[in-house]
């Protein structure tokens, strides 16, 4: 039966793509968690109407007979 | 009597013009480069595309060079077309569009233009490397990783400039597209540099490659075509998106749901069971972003379907969106074991990630770019004709390719599992659906080359003069 000694099942887990993968996927959580809380905290979700309306300007040009309305 | 909804992030008119020819300005120059860039190599990749269905039916043409054999033209069609015409179009769009959903300049413009010089760089180097033969042999991940260090800095470039922006920004809140764009601008340098790691090897590398494979799709080219139909779906019917609080639904699910989908290209590989299922698991979640999304987009639309027959914008955009909804559904099925066992290593998987890149993808650009081109060059299109035989030529071309492969797909997949048949009967039943695969391949080129031909004459400033200032040309306010 093979056995590790500590150093060496570092070592060799090291070596496993999962440590690089688990790790990065964590970061992407922490990110991704962090940008959810920040935005709840900043109200970014309590009142979402008036961010519906950001998509339009005062000063859309008036659309062509190519762009309809 | 309902209240007209608040405004607060709305300044006051005078202001808002200012603001908005002054975020115009500044992206001006970036976008068209990006966009031109595009377009370029919209036609080579589409060239190839063809010219590597062909070889399907002709497989002994152009085998006297190593450079123009199956793999490798095919290999350059789709780092063409996905990071070369979708990726730049992308980027153009998210540098267009940001400034102006958050009114501010874009953050030193150039940046933006050297990014957009970089990302050429890097496919003029990478595809050339992959015609002679140098690459990586990761499906998706085929540049050597001594190019792509290029784009990883003109990324970077780009992020600085886009991130810039938005910690500039004017207004109180971000709309849904620049969440998808800061999304997408954050996960793609990561999935990217995590898979050109040089720490896997065999199956483990296999899991890398198609985690990123399918995040590049998803994580990448998915939240940038959505934060375009998010804001021109809205913008051409002048209505806000139904429910604004759906969309934001839509996109933390996808956030937290995709990442793991790209394994179950794995299934009955020799990876750990539940690693397989965790992936299937979230294939399937991706129905809740998926519906949120498409139920957002058709009640937004609804009581109004009579614009698409004067807006080409939204014709495109809005095709592109149902499609949207058709591939997400199909891809989770897809990912099940059961379906799974058919469609696997077939050409059903080659007809849905075409309906995902053609179909999804590039119609909503198709949308976007016929707004923005006219309001940087200050020029409108010339033909309306020219718009719709786009249209219907890129709609029927991707029809028959998705239908041909997909139906030929499965048959190929059923033909392999039975062990009665001999394997030739498998490719034998396949060859009149690879003729239609052409055909399909033919009409998409056919629009893509009017696509681009209309572009030219549009930047050449060709054909009827416009009727009404376009914002973004120097001086429209003066």
């Amino acid at each position: 039966m093979l056995r590790c000694s500590g150093a060496a099942a570092i070592f060799a887990a090291m070596n496993s793509a999962a440590v690089y993968i688990i790790a990065i996927c964590g970061l992407g959580g922490v990110i991704a968690c962090g940008a959810f809380v920040w935005a709840a905290l900043k109200g970014e979700f309590t009142d979402a109407a008036e961010a519906a309306f950001l998509v339009f300007d005062e000063d859309d040009p008036p659309a062509g007979p190519e762009q309809g309305a | 009597m309902s209240a007209a909804p608040v405004y607060l992030d709305s300044p006051p008119p005078e202001i808002a013009v200012a603001e908005r020819v002054a975020a115009d300005r500044s992206t001006r120059r970036p976008a068209l480069l990006f966009f031109h860039s595009a377009v370029v190599w919209l036609v080579v990749g589409s060239v190839l595309g063809l010219v590597a269905s062909l070889k399907f039916q002709f497989p002994d043409w152009l085998t006297g060079e190593a450079a123009l054999t199956f793999g490798r033209i095919r290999t350059v069609h789709l780092n063409a077309v996905a990071y070369g015409w979708a990726g730049m179009s992308l980027v153009g769009l998210a540098v267009w569009m940001i400034p102006r959903l958050v009114r501010a300049p874009l953050y030193r413009p150039g940046l933006a233009i050297a990014a957009a010089w970089g990302w050429n760089l890097w496919l003029v180097l990478g595809l050339g490397a992959i015609l002679a033969g140098w690459n990586d042999g990761l499906e998706w991940l085929e540049i050597p990783y001594q190019i792509d260090a290029i784009v990883v800095v003109a990324g970077g470039l780009m992020a600085i400039s886009v991130l810039g922006t938005v910690a500039r920004r004017k207004t109180k809140h971000f709309y849904v597209s620049v969440w998808y764009v800061l999304a997408a601008m954050v996960w793609f340098p990561i999935i990217l540099a995590t898979a050109k790691l040089p720490v896997f090897g065999g199956v483990e590398q296999a899991a890398v490659n198609w985690w990123y494979g399918h995040n590049a799709l998803g994580l990448f080219i998915t939240p940038l075509s959505l934060a375009g139909a998010y804001y021109f779906i809205p913008k051409v019917l002048g209505r806000p998106i139904q429910s604004y609080s759906l969309s934001l639904v839509g996109f933390w699910a996808l956030a937290f749901f995709y990442s793991l989908n790209g394994i179950h290209h794995l299934i009955g590989g020799p990876l750990p069971a539940w690693l397989i299922t965790t992936s299937i698991t979230a294939s399937v979640m991706m129905v809740i972003p998926v519906a949120a999304t498409a139920v957002n987009f058709h009640t937004t639309m609804v009581g109004r379907f009579s614009a698409l027959k004067h807006s080409p914008t939204l014709r495109f955009v809005v095709a592109g969106s149902m499609i949207y909804t058709a591939v997400s559904l199909q891809g989770s099925i897809e990912a099940l074991r059961g379906f799974n066992r058919v469609a696997h290593f077939t050409h059903y998987t080659v007809g849905h990630a075409h309906l995902g890149v053609y179909g999804f993808a590039s119609l909503i650009l198709f949308g976007c770019l016929y707004f923005i081109i006219p309001r940087l060059v200050d020029w409108e299109w010339p033909s309306d004709r020219m718009i719709r035989v786009h249209f219907w030529l890129a709609l029927a071309g991707v029809a028959i390719y998705v239908v041909s492969l997909c139906v030929g797909g499965w048959l190929q997949g059923e033909a392999m599992l039975d062990a009665s048949r001999p394997f030739m009967d498998s490719v034998n039943l396949t060859k009149p659906y690879l003729v239609a695969r052409s055909v399909g391949g033919a009409l998409m080129l056919v629009a893509n080359v009017t696509f681009a031909w209309h572009y030219w004459l549009v930047v050449h400033r060709r054909g009827k003069e416009r009727l009404e200032p376009a914002w973004s040309a120097p001086g429209a306010l003066a």
